[in-house]
């Protein structure tokens, strides 16, 4: 893929394309260690499988309001459907999964065939480089989570937006996708098997021992999203008034991006690598 | 190291091209052949101890273990409950099996792709062909030790209760005979739910040899059948009841409840479909994992 080539450009003078001769190893440039590292991303990240993946989940919920709006007034009160399927499809399932793809793909992908080194061994810091991969997987999922709130809701209700519902979660799902691509990022450096512990933090953690205790709800990023939701509308529906508070979610949510930048810097000084130079 | 070389057989048949087959003096089997019975016996019993991770590190036994724990746990606190109120605390099979569930599908998840990725990872499958084991063979050996593992672990907290109920009696002989039939619905249970998972499980891993894209694979259709049942929920036009035939989980939870006698307020209020549709519903899931195994076993290139 990228071999050929340094995977990180270093500062040289710019010439439009990169000379042959020997590069200055200087300071890294901001801005174009980013754009290669997220560049790196996007290759192992959009294969058809996953990009049809992740298509399938933002097109759920519009499937659903589009079956809700063909029934016209039939179908009654708009606000309790949405708040059901956005919390059930959309907090609950396609944030979670799409973030879990963003933010695992590329650095598993790397680990396991070994170019992680190449990404280490050059002159970028490592906590940016783990800093670039979080806010990729960021924005990735929360433009994915929003497209899905704001689609769902469009198709239902039109531009009117009752009791701004679909505000309110397109903001919510929005904030609790950064939080799971921190979470997931984390995970990708801290643990072999990503994909799979993700899964079952999603199913285990957030569904059955949540439902079971609720004093999980506090450290759990779905509750957190609803907590957001909650103080954006004037619905009262329990789903929404029974999580944690505002101010809890917010300081958790920034405890584990804090974390994952920092704790996946260190796990990168010794990067786990699966095979060299196969 | 004593033993002689065998006796190198001179090689006389020479064929028709003038070609000989030199003897070089391999040491031969001399043992008995068990042809593709013991073949299929053979793949079996591997299936079945992969599944529980035995004959290999403690890392590959772990998820096994902690299922098997895990839903022995809520069952031996009901019996204690029950024993310690003198019988007032009922056991309720169907609602403690239907909280189990999703445990056996993380048993499922792990374990189906050790048994049915690595043979393609590692691209065992052509000297597996080599042998006497055939591609249908192949396919149903590891089906049947799917299906055997699931339901002895499905079996396990059912069963465990049942014995439970009738240890815990004043008198043990009155309430065998009392509780006789008892066992059929537990029988009933855990081969039905076994086969539901064991179709999903193997037919989905069959299909890669990465056993964490598996896994995934299996734990997001469950996922995903949840979600979509969830989604079709209230939507008017369709029944409660008729979405959760789509989300095996919630449909085995109900079957369940049905196969046991006992019902919850859902049930009351939305009166479930006869049990034959369950029936026929796990074991369509289970008839179509196995066919599409054996489909994509007749057509992997090995």
């Amino acid at each position: 893929m990228s071999t050929a080539r340094p995977a990180v450009p270093v500062d040289r003078p710019s010439l439009g394309r990169p000379s042959l001769g020997r590069p200055s190893l200087g300071r890294p440039s901001w801005w174009r260690s980013a754009r290669a590292i997220c560049h790196l991303s996007m290759v192992r990240t959009f294969t058809p499988v996953l990009v049809l993946t992740m298509t399938a989940l933002v097109l759920l919920p519009m499937l659903f309001a589009l079956v809700f709006a063909s029934r016209g007034f039939l179908s009654g009160d708009p606000v309790p459907f949405l708040v059901q399927r956005y919390d059930q499809l959309v907090s609950a399932l396609a944030t979670p999964i799409i973030a879990l793809l963003l933010s695992t793909s590329a650095f598993s992908a790397e680990s396991d065939d070994g170019t992680l080194l190449y990404l280490v061994t050059t002159t970028t810091p490592r906590w940016w480089i783990v800093l670039v991969r979080v806010l990729f997987a960021m924005v990735g999922t929360a433009l994915a989570s929003a497209i899905a709130v704001f689609g769902t809701g469009f198709i239902a209700t039109g531009a009117h937006d009752p009791q701004h519902v679909t505000r309110a979660f397109g903001i919510a799902a929005a904030f609790g996708g950064a939080a799971y691509a921190s979470l997931f990022t984390m995970l990708a450096l801290l643990t072999r098997r990503a994909l799979v512990s993700g899964l079952l933090y999603v199913v285990f953690w957030e569904g059955v021992l949540s439902s079971t205790f609720p004093a999980l709800h506090y450290l759990s990023v779905r509750q957190w999203m609803l907590a957001v939701a909650n103080v954006l509308t004037e619905s009262s529906d329990t789903r929404l008034t029974e999580g944690p508070s505002l101010t809890a979610s917010l300081v958790g949510a920034g405890l584990v991006a804090v974390l994952a930048v920092l704790s996946g810097a260190r796990q990168l000084s010794q990067p786990r690598i699966g095979r060299v130079g196969t | 190291m004593t033993e002689s070389i065998p006796e190198v057989i001179a090689p006389s048949g020479d064929s028709a091209d003038g070609s000989t087959i030199h003897d070089l003096g391999y040491r031969r089997y001399t043992g008995p052949r068990v042809g593709a019975s013991g073949a299929w016996n053979a793949l079996y019993v591997q299936s079945l101890r992969t599944m529980f991770g035995l004959g290999r590190p403690a890392k590959a036994k772990a998820i096994p273990v902690l299922v098997i724990v895990v839903t022995m746990l809520p069952a031996l606190a009901s019996l204690v409950a029950a024993s310690a109120s003198n019988g007032q605390v009922p056991l309720r099979y169907g609602q403690l099996i239907g909280a189990q569930l999703l445990l056996f599908v993380l048993f499922v998840a792990a374990q189906v792709p050790e048994v049915l990725s690595r043979d393609q990872q590692h691209q065992l499958l052509p000297l597996l062909f080599t042998r006497d084991v055939t591609r249908l063979s192949y396919a149903l050996a590891r089906f049947g030790a799917i299906f055997s593992a699931v339901f002895v672990v499905g079996l396990a907290p059912l069963l465990l209760l049942y014995l439970g109920e009738i240890g815990i009696a004043k008198d043990p002989s009155v309430a065998f005979t009392l509780m006789g039939n008892r066992i059929w619905p537990v029988l009933a249970q855990s081969t039905l739910s076994a086969l539901a998972m064991s179709g999903i499980g193997a037919g989905l891993a069959v299909w890669t040899p990465r056993r964490a894209y598996a896994t995934a694979a299996i734990f997001g259709t469950f996922l995903l059948l949840a979600a979509v049942a969830t989604g079709l929920d209230d939507l008017a036009g369709v029944s409660q009841r008729t979405a959760e035939l789509l989300d095996p989980i919630r449909a085995m939870r109900t079957m369940a409840m049905i196969l046991f006698g006992e019902t919850n307020r859902g049930m009351e209020l939305n009166a479930p479909p006869p049990i034959g549709v369950y029936v026929a519903l796990t074991l369509g899931i289970g008839a179509a994992g196995l066919l599409l195994l054996t489909w994509r076993m007749r057509r992997i290139r090995a």
